[in-house]
């Protein structure tokens, strides 16, 4: 029997305003090289100094991973070469890191799976390297971007617990939404702002027989884990017996070719010649202060899939989808206050969502409101609203801050439903469209859809169908 | 009398009192420079036009040196060294912040060993420095430049940096003061640093009041150094006051072994003159005593391999300009570096590799603690501990080049810096040719009273007449 065994290294941006140990902007996106000063950039002569928002987010996460705290916080330096590390080495926490023994429970409505957080730690994320054509010469070349240069981290490094890629994924995307809820990490995959490292090895239960380890680099998506998991797991069964325990082998992600690729690292165990970093005194964590933070953690979101699946009877998929969306999540509930029906829980999780995705915009960048909503439903129910016109509504109440009823009136949303100025209308259509008319009583029965066509279009869709092909038959006859 | 021969406050004084204006004062000192300098050697770099006062308040446009390594904006830093020939401080060390908000004037960087590694200024890259009182020989080092630049009146005052006795042995072979203040007393933002748990900035001076007197304007708030901690002390306040009954420990090893019969000859007769200050003069053993120096090396080094790791010639700096990217940053460091400092940064990088880490490394902090805790011990009883600075006479020119062949000159003056006390180099007395001092240490932070005890010393040692060191002839200097 095949074990499969994963650990997962989860590297996240805090989301303090400065970076870890300058007064920097802790902003990475805009222009490059816009946000650094001596200290970030490794100018001789300076000194690191600890950001104690990154303290208390870090702290923050250590208690919502259920961690050990340590009391003493302490700082080593890791040394080693790489061109985007300005001073040779990396500010980190290796001898005592700040949390150990944690765990979390993995996301999945089926079944649940502790998994042990070994430990974690804060460090400073490196500079970014851009690769880019030198417009002179043509040929590539290679930049540095020191804004992301300080930015604190934290590292979760997990326990060799997991057993399959897809629990590696939903591991993955459990701790995402730890930290997202926390307020501690904005979680953006695609920007970087949390990546994750996996090692996976085999082991035969029957024989003890282990193959070596193969470790893949910065993931950035939760499929991808899986999807560069699950190939490296058939590399592995394959490769069984050609690649002993004592192998290890590094690998890239690569997001452009979505493949593992073989790491330019070389292969040696690297001696990072740890030493606590003598610019930073330690400091020390009062019992109190740890309470303190503990109170001001908000709502677990596993409590809160719970309770959304209880309350209020989502499916598990569907209730995920939504604390995934947090702002979402918090306006969903509002409006539950006000109206738990059916029509209203369909209404945000299948048309406002639809909306928010294609207008890529959150739910709080809106004009919408829990009470304009209720509004809506209640205009659509009394029959006031064609429900045609739902979609085009509910985009004008996003993107004005007028209240539904002033909206209503001056856009004429109201549907006219009064037989006589209908007829009116279809008598003018069919003045103007003698051919088709003639063709429809003819017994051309397909028309009726153009017919009905020219009908929404004409009143701007402020009528029921179900109306129009009524008076449509009682004025041009057709078939009921 | 000449003017260079002034105390830094008697200058203040001639200015408040309009006997003299800053403007020409400071043309005055350039003009020095220009005439002795090019025999000497000091700086690194001078300033020849007027450099206006940014505000004109305690020093009153007072002129002064730097070691050349603390950066000043407007001027090179290079740590004498290749490595940063073309390096332009991109902002200010905080004393010369401190420094230049008080009122005082940089004019000259000056030479040093390169990183400060070495005890005779001829590890410079650029040129050695010599000694004025006798010009075959070296005088003293890291802060050699500093040195021989005060006590040839170039400037009224400079600063040095002290890792292992870098300020203390230049000023006991220049005849002048030289004070390492205590561990977290000067903010080290801007120093480059060497061995980052030991680097202290600290004045060079004509006297102790002198010594006081800049002590006052660079201890104050910095928060740029997590080490610093603000005293909040006037260091003048009570420095003239009696230190009749004061106990002084000598450490009975200082001068048993491996001291220059001079040197002795001298320390016993400053120790009667303590003892005719009703001074209490005890000996005391201590054990460990020669632990100090091979503990210092390891460490030091170790930490030096670290901080000369931002080194790589890749944003600033010496750049190799070679095809070969893969090398170009160890072709960089192998151009850029002087032997001495690639000889310890390979020594400190064996001593923190991993199979040593355990050994070296880890015992040499544990001997630190040791040691601390032993002289922290022997404080709480004494009120100060004295010792020849070096048991050395300063080496011809040339001949210490082979440092590690020789004895060592910093066996007495490293054990301040492991423990983090405050020690001070004052004149007493001359070997052949060149001066030699006294050096007296105190507990952490008891840095006025190590002043008081010095000032005490050395108005009653003799040769310190009516406020004046005497001054090496320069007439050879001037007309060669």
């Amino acid at each position: 029997m095949l074990k499969t065994i994963i650990g997962l290294e989860i590297h996240a941006q805090l989301k303090t305003q400065t970076k870890a140990f300058c007064n920097c902007a802790n902003d990475s996106q805009s222009q490059p090289n816009t946000n650094i000063c001596p200290i970030c950039t490794g100018q001789p002569g300076t000194l690191p100094r600890v950001n104690r928002m990154m303290i208390k987010q870090a702290i923050k996460a250590a208690i919502a991973f259920n961690g050990k705290i340590s009391h003493r916080i302490v700082f080593d330096r890791k040394n080693y070469f790489s061109a985007d590390m300005p001073k040779g080495y990396q500010i980190t926490q290796h001898q005592q890191p700040l949390a150990q023994n944690g765990w979390v429970e993995i996301l999945n409505p089926t079944r649940k799976k502790k998994i042990t957080i070994n430990e974690i730690h804060l460090e400073e994320d490196s500079a970014r390297t851009i690769k880019k054509k030198d417009p002179l010469s043509g040929k590539e070349k290679y930049y540095l971007d020191f804004n992301r240069s300080g930015i604190p981290l934290i590292e979760i490094v997990t326990a060799p617990e997991i057993s399959s890629p897809k629990e590696a994924a939903e591991l993955f995307e459990a701790i995402h939404m730890i930290l997202v809820y926390l307020d501690i990490c904005d979680g953006h995959l695609e920007l970087g702002t949390i990546r994750t490292d996996a090692n996976i090895s085999l082991l035969n239960s029957q024989t003890g027989k282990r193959t070596g380890r193969v470790e893949i680099k910065n993931i950035n998506s939760f499929k991808n884990l899986e999807k560069a998991l699950t190939y490296e797991e058939e590399f592995l069964i394959d490769q069984f017996h050609n690649f002993p325990s004592e192998k290890a082998l590094t690998k890239d992600w690569d997001e452009k070719t979505r493949a593992t690729i073989p790491s330019r690292d070389k292969e040696t165990s690297c001696d990072y010649r740890y030493f606590e970093e003598p610019d930073l005194p330690e400091i020390r964590l009062e019992h109190e202060t740890i309470s303190q933070f503990a109170q001001q953690i908000s709502e677990n979101p596993f409590e809160r899939l719970e309770r959304l699946i209880h309350d209020y009877h989502l499916r598990f998929d569907i209730a995920k989808s939504l604390i995934i969306d947090r702002p979402l999540a918090d306006f969903f509930e509002q409006t539950m206050k006000i109206l738990s029906t059916d029509e209203m829980k369909h209404l945000i999780l299948r048309d406002v969502k639809a909306y928010l995705n294609h207008s890529g915009k959150d739910i709080v960048q809106t004009h919408l409101t829990p009470e304009k909503l209720y509004q809506l439903l209640k205009y659509i129910k009394s029959g006031q609203i064609a429900p045609t016109l739902k979609t085009k509504l509910l985009k004008t109440l996003c993107e004005t801050p007028k209240e539904t009823e002033t909206i209503i009136e001056e856009e004429n949303f109201i549907k006219i439903d009064d037989q006589d100025s209908l007829l009116k209308i279809l008598e003018t259509v069919i003045k103007e469209n003698e051919e088709q008319y003639e063709a429809y009583i003819c017994g051309k029965n397909e028309l009726l859809k153009w017919f009905i066509g020219q009908m929404i279009k004409r009143t701007k869709g402020r009528t029921d169908p179900k109306l129009i092909i009524r008076i449509i038959k009682k004025r041009m006859g057709g078939i009921e | 009398m000449e003017i260079w021969m002034n105390s830094v406050e008697e200058l203040v004084k001639l200015i408040k009192t309009k006997k003299i204006n800053a403007k020409e004062l400071q043309s005055y000192y350039q003009n020095r420079i220009i005439t002795l300098d090019e025999k000497l050697k000091a700086f690194i770099e001078y300033k020849r036009d007027y450099q206006k006062p940014k505000s004109p308040l305690t020093l009153e446009g007072i002129p002064y040196a730097l070691k050349d390594n603390i950066l000043a904006l407007d001027t090179r830093t290079t740590a004498a060294s290749k490595m940063l020939w073309n390096y332009h401080s991109p902002y200010n060390a905080s004393v010369v912040e401190q420094l230049s908000s008080s009122g005082a004037v940089l004019i000259g960087k000056t030479n040093m060993d390169e990183f400060s590694m070495g005890s005779t200024t001829e590890n410079s890259a650029f040129f050695a420095t010599k000694n004025p009182w006798n010009l075959e020989c070296n005088p003293g080092g890291s802060s050699g430049g500093s040195a021989v630049a005060v006590s040839t009146g170039m400037v009224p005052f400079a600063l040095g940096s002290d890792t292992g006795g870098s300020i203390r042995l230049p000023a006991s072979y220049c005849g002048v003061v030289g004070l390492k203040p205590s561990y977290g007393l000067v903010s080290r933002y801007g120093l480059i640093a060497f061995c980052s748990s030991m680097d202290q900035i600290g004045p060079i001076t004509r006297s102790v009041r002198d010594a006081a007197f800049i002590l006052n304007v660079i201890s104050q708030a910095c928060p740029y150094d997590s080490n610093k901690i603000d005293v909040h002390k006037d260091y003048l306040k009570d420095i003239e006051e009696p230190v009749r009954g004061f106990r002084v420990a000598r450490i009975h090893e200082t001068v048993e072994k491996n001291c220059d019969s001079l040197i002795r000859k001298r320390f016993e007769e400053a120790v009667i003159k303590l003892q005719w200050l009703g001074v209490k003069v005890d000996s005391v053993t201590f054990e460990q005593y020669h632990q100090a120096y091979p503990v210092y090396k390891v460490l030091s080094n170790a930490e030096a391999s670290s901080n000369l790791a931002r080194y790589d010639g890749l944003s600033y700096g010496l750049k190799f300009k070679t095809d070969d990217k893969v090398n170009q940053s160890a072709q960089t460091r192998q151009r850029g570096f002087g032997q001495e400092v690639k000889r310890r940064i390979l020594q400190g990088t064996m001593n923190l590799s991993q199979p040593n880490e355990n050994s070296y490394y880890k015992q040499a902090l544990a001997m630190r603690s040791k040691l601390s805790k032993h002289i922290n011990h022997l404080l709480t009883i004494y009120d100060a501990i004295i010792s020849p600075v070096s048991g050395r006479t300063p080496g011809k020119l040339g001949e210490n080049l082979n440092i590690h062949q020789v004895e060592p000159y910093d066996v007495h003056t490293c054990l301040a810096n492991l423990a983090g006390i405050p020690a001070i180099s004052v004149p007493m007395g001359y070997t052949e040719k060149t001066p030699v001092g006294i050096q007296f240490m105190a507990a952490r932070f008891a840095d006025d009273k190590l002043l008081q005890i010095a000032r005490a010393f050395e108005k009653t040692a003799g040769f310190y007449e009516d406020g004046f060191y005497p001054a090496p002839h320069l007439e050879g200097i001037q007309d060669a």
